[in-house]
Order: C-alpha cells, then structure tokens, then sequence
C-alpha cells in the first residue's frame, strides 16, 4: 500500500503545480477583487502541500518498517480489470453499435466476468438478451429516455 | 402562514395520490437498498436522479428523501440477520442483533429496530418542524462571511469525522472543491480548465462523479472476491416485542432520538455517526454494560432509533440554510437545484407547499415503511438471496442507463467510469469518498462566497473574525484541527513506548 500511496502523491503534486500554473495564468487578482484563478490557486497550493506531507509520511514509514501490507494482490485485480476494460468498449461502442446490441455484449461479458462457467454461456447469452431488450423497454419506451440505435437502427 | 396551517398544507400536497404513490416508491427502493448490501443510498439516488426528471419536483424529492430513510430501516435487517450491514449506519446494529438473531430473538430484534425507527422518524419530523421556522428567520441574516465560515466548519468536521485518515480526507475535499471549479467562472465569465472540451462548460455533472464514486468503485471492490453470504437459519416470530423488551428499550430510543436528530443536524454529521454515539451512551448508561455485545436489546433499540431520527434532522441544514450536511443531503441538494428549486431560507417563504410537502410525506414514509418493514420481513430475506453475480450487472446496467440519459452524452459515461476507476484506488489507500463529494457541491457556493466577502470588506481577512457567527465556526474548525493533531501525536507517542 506504501507504494501505491507515493505514487498517489506524486500524482497529486503534479496535478496540484498544474493547476496552480493555469490558475495563474487564468489570472489570481488580488485580494480586494479576486480573479477567475483566485480559489483554484489557493485550493490547489494547499492540495500541493498536503501531498508532500503525505508523500514525506510515506516515505518515513517506509523507512521505519511499518508499511509491510503488500501493494497489490494480483489475482484479485483480474475481475475488476477485465470489467473496466469491458465498461471502457461500451463507452465506444455505445453510440455506432447502438444501446441493444452493446448493452447485450455488455451483460453476456459481465455475468461471463463475474461466474465464469462455461457451459453456462448460452445461459448468459438468454440473460444478455432478454435484459437488454427489457431494460430497453422501461428505460426508452416507458421513461421516454433517448438511447443510441446505432448502425442497425434497431430499437426505434 | 402559521405552522398548524402550513403543516395541514403540507399534508394536503403528500396525500395527492401521485406524491403517495413516489413516496412509497421511495420507501420500497430505499428498503431495497438497505437491505441489499453492495450499493447505498447515495449511488441509489445518483441512479434515480436522472429519472426523476420527468416528475414534478414535489414528487421527485419526496421519492429521493423516501430512499434515504428507507435505506436506514432496511440496513438493520441485514444487520440483524445476515450480520453484514447493509448500511454504513447499521454497522452498529449487527453487534447486538445479530447476537440476538443467534438466540432466537431475530424476531423482536427486528421489531424493536422497526419500532424505534418509526418512534424516532416521528419525533424527528415534529423537530424538523419546530426548528426548520426560526433557524430559517434566522438564516436570512446570514451574509457572504457567514456562510462562508459554515461551510467551511461543514467540511471541516466531515474530514474530521473521517475514519481513515484526516490528511487524505482534506486531499479528497482538495479535489472535490478542483472539480467543482471545471467550467465557466460564474462572476467573470472566463473557461477554466475545461480541456477545451465543450461539454464540460457547464462543469463535470454530480451524477457521473456519484454513480463512480459510490456505485462503480463499490462494484469493483466486491467483485475482488467472491462473497459468500449465510442467512442464519432462524424461524423469524414474534415480531412484536414483549413488555419487557419495550420496558428496556423504550429510554434507549429516546436517548438515540434526541442524540440523532441533534448530530443529524451538525454540518458533516450524520446516521453513521449519531449509530455509533448512540451505542456508546447506551452501553455507557447501561446498569450491566456487559451485557452489550451478546444480544442486548438496547443495542439495537438505541442506534436504529439514532440513525433514522439523524436522517431526518440533516434535512434542517440544507432545507433552512441552503447547506447540505452530508453525502445524502448533496444529492438531495442536486435533486433540488435540477428542479430549478434552490434550497435556504426563502425555500419555505415562497415555496411553502414544496417544504411542507416534503416534510409531511417523511411522516407518510415512515407509515409506509413500517408496513412495508415488519409483515413483508420474509420477502426481504428472500432476496438476501439473489446472488451477487446476478445484481452487479443489474446495478451497472442502470448506472450506464442513468448517467447517459442525462444529457445523453457517451462522456459522462467515460466520466463515470474515470471517477469509478479513481474511487476504486483511492479506497485502497484509505482516502473516503465523500468528502470529495460534499466539497464538489459546496465548491461553486463557498467559491462566491469568499469571492463576495473579500470584496466587501476591501480585501482584508479580518472580516471572518469579527462577525461573531463566523468566529464561532472558524474556532470550532482551529479547535477541531487542534483536536485531530493533538490525538495522532498521542497515538504516536503511545507507540514508541
């Protein structure tokens, strides 16, 4: 964890002087007429200096021994990975394949990610469907939401 | 309008048939989330946000409040009969029912959480309407250096509050206030930070950085392993507790009513901490504090009591100052604001039938929900049952739905999934979501507060000092802070010896 701690820190410093740096020259004021940097530059300083502190504790337990809980347990990362990188296609494929047809490959994937059997996968593809074409039902006929139709053009 | 003529007004709006029928779908919702552990209120409220959109605004925040409260009275069956609670404000509750449910007692336990839910809901609404008149006649004398202090201390005392650690829950405010500064500068006009993306003009919207936070970043915390889950075989009977539960239990529900409502009240306050101050007392007041821990049924009595009436005293803040105190109430605040209603003092001058309304179908909720709570029981444990492999992909489907039929755009899907990602790694270290969330929705406020403050009083600081209400909520944050600091440098001491 005393790893992953650091390199959040880094990432914080970094995102704190970047936007310490925009917010100056978005133009701070002064303290009589506050500028549009003014908030940012301040929040983002105190954001600066909370991170060294972190990063500085870190670094101290570190040297003290104390941070021995391990950084990451691989295995355990496999299912959320392989969800992310699921929801992340969605993302990009929402719009051209439209919402029945990527909402389908998503369900099918997820219930694949979270139990996978693989006798079980015409199962999950009968869940994929009828989930799918019922949460289309609800979500753009009865609620009136407007979802993607996609190259198909199925689901108007 | 006097307070007998605005409540009857306000029964008048929650008995309209369309506001009964949101409200018990609030009650349902909010049970069904609290009894489903995996996903709470706030990433509910995030998913049914979107929906509300075509329902009046009366409507939409009586359903939003109904999961909140709902949510409180479901977390304690899952507490008491599968010891995993389904709230964060349940915690408490599984110590002590839980034991009872091993005793063959689940039946009482679940009544006496029921009773005094409904005992504490009740009280709480008479509070709300005692308090909500005078603090919002007061709230109309606050100006810019008041309400920046407030929330200032608001922040302050829900990073202090924060069970990990103080540090990371400043960085998580740090954040939030950065992200609520995306967008167009609402004084000058200017684009800040934006990426030259477009859509992010009017800012990142609440709904993406919620549904991540609290629902995609939960999902994929549980899915690291596989969760097994055992309903302890008991014959649920006897609902009604005995003379002598209620004699042992009726003070603790007082105690936790009047504990709840008052810490549901405090800026950064809340249900998980009013639960847990209550037990303390209880076992602190008990005559055989021993008994605690091994099915006592104050310890149920007592913190269910305190998270439901906690629950409804966060409404004052946000109702009469326009502030919310907590996650819950942000999103509450969002809700209000999408319906063009901005919440403070003049929300119960000029829309009377909306505050009343809301404020007397709590009261109708609570009826509901004992309803709903004590004969449905057995459904509830029923879907204890429904895997999780099973509701994951359904919660992640009306996440994805929700979020993009807001503006029906791809990239606040892609935000959610960011924000989930970010919420999921930052759980691993320790820093706590909510003080980011909270930061992002006072952000705009505190930003123009400050901004108008400075202006008034030609740049000089002093003005937050020598107006007494804003001295009052800078001391307590110094004290605060102090407090925090003073009690690691302890913690740390005792380790080297």
């Amino acid at each position: 964890m005393g790893q992953l701690n650091q390199i959040i820190s880094i990432c914080l410093i970094a995102l704190s002087i970047i936007i310490c740096w925009t917010s100056a020259k978005l133009g701070i004021g002064e303290f009589r007429n506050p500028g549009t940097g003014f908030m940012p530059f301040f929040t983002s300083s105190l954001l600066f200096f909370l991170s060294i502190g972190l990063l500085l504790k870190s670094f101290i337990k570190k040297v003290e021994g104390e941070d021995k809980k391990p950084l990451i347990v691989r295995e355990k990362l496999q299912k959320p990975i392989s969800l992310v990188i699921g929801l992340i296609g969605y993302t990009f494929l929402l719009n051209f394949f439209g919402y029945l047809v990527t909402t389908f490959l998503l369900i099918f994937l997820m219930f694949f990610i979270f139990d996978p059997i693989l006798k079980n996968c015409w199962k999950y593809l009968i869940i994929g469907a009828v989930a799918s074409n019922l949460s289309f039902l609800i979500f753009c006929k009865w609620l009136q939401v407007q979802l993607p139709i996609g190259v198909f053009r199925i689901g108007f | 309008m006097g307070v007998l003529e605005s409540i009857i007004l306000g029964f008048q709006v929650s008995f309209q048939p369309i506001n009964l029928l949101y409200c018990f779908m609030g009650a349902l919702i909010g049970t069904l989330i609290g009894v489903l552990p995996g996903i709470g209120p706030v990433g509910a409220m995030a998913m049914l946000l979107p929906i509300t959109f075509h329902a009046p605004p009366v409507s939409s925040i009586i359903m939003l409040a109904g999961i909140y409260y709902g949510a409180q009275y479901g977390g304690s069956t899952t507490s008491i009969l599968v010891n995993i609670p389904g709230e964060a404000s349940t915690v408490v509750t599984c110590l002590d029912g839980y034991q009872m449910a091993r005793q063959g007692r689940a039946g009482p336990a679940l009544g006496i959480a029921a009773f005094g839910s409904f005992i504490a809901g009740t009280l709480g609404v008479v509070g709300l309407m005692m308090f909500a008149f005078p603090l919002a006649r007061a709230a109309l004398k606050f100006g810019p250096p008041e309400y920046f202090s407030l929330m200032v201390l608001g922040l302050i005392l829900l990073t202090y509050l924060a069970q990990k650690s103080l540090i990371k829950a400043i960085i998580m405010a740090t954040l939030g206030l950065l992200l609520s500064y995306i967008g167009l500068d609402m004084v000058s006009g200017q684009v800040r930070f934006t990426l030259n993306i477009t859509e992010l003009l009017e800012g990142v919207g609440i709904i993406p950085i919620v549904m991540g936070l609290f629902g995609i970043a939960e999902i994929l915390e549980n899915i690291e392993v596989t969760i097994t889950r055992s309903i302890f075989k008991t014959h649920v009977k006897g609902l009604f507790p005995t003379i002598k539960d209620w004699v042992n239990s009726i003070w603790a529900i007082l105690r936790g009513t009047v504990l709840g409502f008052f810490l549901g009240i405090l800026p950064g306050g809340g249900a998980v901490l009013a639960s847990f101050t209550s037990y303390a007392v209880e076992k602190r007041l008990a005559k055989q504090p021993e008994r605690f821990g091994k099915g006592a049924i104050e310890g149920v009595a007592g913190p269910e009591s305190a998270n439901n009436a906690a629950s409804i005293g966060a409404f004052i803040p946000l109702m009469t100052l326009g502030i919310p105190s907590n996650v819950i109430m942000a999103m509450l605040f969002a809700g209000l604001l999408i319906h063009g209603l901005t919440p403070g003092p003049l929300l119960i001058k000029e829309h009377p039938d909306i505050f009343w309304g809301i404020v007397t179908s709590m009261y109708v909720g609570n009826v509901m929900l004992l309803i709903l709570n004590l004969p449905l029981i057995g459904m509830w444990v029923q879907l204890l049952k429904i895997p999780f492999r099973v509701l994951f992909p359904m919660i992640i489907l009306f996440c994805l739905v929700g979020v993009y039929s807001v503006n029906n755009s791809v990239l606040d899907i892609g935000l959610m999934i960011i924000f989930g990602v970010f919420g999921y790694i930052m759980r691993k270290c320790d820093y706590e979501p909510a003080p980011l969330v909270l930061a992002y929705v006072l952000g705009p406020m505190l930003e123009q507060a400050m901004r108008q403050s400075l202006k008034m009083s030609d740049g000089s600081f002093t003005i937050f000092l020598f107006r007494p209400i804003s001295t009052v909520c800078l001391a307590i944050c110094v004290f605060l802070l102090m407090m925090s600091i003073l009690t690691n440098i302890r913690k740390r001491s005792l380790k080297v010896i």
